[in-house]
């Protein structure tokens, strides 16, 4: 009894966000926006959130059980990637040093940035 | 006895099983080994199963038939950040603007920096617009670079390696810097290494994966604007 509860949670979970995933579709095509479906579903999802007040239980069991795993579901992207390096092996340098000093100089600058502002506001305030 | 191999590994169960067994032992031997971020499963099953298929010769295509059903969770996976999101709105909106302003300066530096450094290194053009795009999420990266007159097939290829990059060194490199912020952490994390960040993220707590959901979020959606603009206007 117990059990076919927190199933029927999971599902109305999964039948939410793919819903939203379904209507980022519908948007992305109606509105020819460049972002993928996927993510507009996530601020569809967020508004709808926002709206509602609360998040339902099985939304958040499928949530759990989606994002505690996200790290897999990048794996089969993964091995296509590193079977393709071979392609690029005559700019493997340029290509590799610009991925790695970019990274680097990104995650620097993003979060840097965040904290010197956030001190540049309390600063005023 | 060939066809039937062919047979086999062409089947569901095959690319499937394999993804989940490298993946769960890789996240065995992460612990084994005390918990270094510097193998993650992530980065530890992808060069296993790649060099499996290619030492027994495999074709990618036969092992994508099961491993699809792994990759296609990624839509409702990226439609559940809202949910961190979500939690974590009023923090969020406390701090709106330096939130904003910091996703901003992060995307430009990500793209403008990848395409300045092998433009130095005397890549070729075509390679410049497929590196443009590498600190977004794959489909928007894949849309860029095809708008831009790129090559979808390096632009994925660079996505990947810097989102496991990103993961990889991530909270190393925080702690160089000295930043300790999980907001700002989460930032960084999405900014510069899309999903994968985001999935490191969301590892090290609820604040930085919910930065990192909206960092990801809006960086593909500045890139995904600007980047054929910028390429327009600079020819």
């Amino acid at each position: 009894m117990a059990d076919s509860k927190r199933q029927s949670g999971f599902l109305e979970g999964m039948a939410i966000l793919t819903g939203f995933q379904l209507c980022g579709e519908l948007a992305m095509r109606a509105l020819h926006l460049p972002v993928p479906a996927a993510v507009i579903g996530m601020f569809l999802l967020l508004l709808w959130l926002l709206w509602l007040g609360r998040v339902p239980r099985g939304l958040q069991l499928a949530a759990n059980g989606l994002l505690d795993n996200l790290a897999l579901l990048f794996v089969p992207a993964g091995v296509s990637a590193f079977l393709d390096i071979g392609a690029i092996s005559n700019e493997l340098l340029a290509i590799s040093l610009a991925v790695v000093v970019s990274t680097w100089l990104a995650m620097g600058v993003s979060a840097g940035a965040f904290v010197g502002l956030e001190r540049l506001g309390k600063g005023r305030s | 006895m060939n066809t039937d191999l062919t047979g086999l590994t062409s089947s569901i169960p095959f690319g499937l099983a394999i993804t989940l067994t490298a993946f769960v032992l890789a996240q065995q031997l992460q612990k084994r080994l005390g918990n270094s971020p510097l193998l993650q499963p992530v980065l530890i099953a992808s060069i296993a199963i790649a060099l499996f298929l290619y030492l027994t010769r495999i074709p990618v295509a036969n092992y994508r038939q099961g491993a699809n059903l792994v990759h296609h969770l990624l839509g409702p996976a990226t439609v559940a950040l809202a949910v961190p999101l979500y939690r974590q709105i009023g923090r969020i909106r406390a701090s709106l603007v330096p939130v904003l302003g910091s996703i901003l300066l992060g995307s430009v530096t990500a793209a403008g920096s990848a395409v300045g450094i092998a433009r130095l290194l005397g890549a070729s053009r075509l390679t410049l617009l497929s590196i443009a795009p590498k600190s977004v999420s794959t489909p928007i990266a894949i849309g860029v670079s095809e708008a831009i007159g790129g090559d979808p097939g390096r632009a994925v290829l660079c996505v990947v390696l810097t989102g496991i990059l990103g993961a990889v060194t991530g909270a190393g490199f925080f702690r160089l810097l000295r930043i300790r912020d999980p907001r700002a952490a989460g930032i960084g994390l999405g900014v510069s290494a899309h999903g994968i960040g985001t999935s490191r993220a969301l590892q090290m707590g609820e604040t930085e994966g919910a930065f990192a959901s909206l960092a990801m979020g809006l960086t593909g959606l500045v890139t995904a604007v600007l980047l054929p603009i910028f390429v327009h206007i600079l020819g």
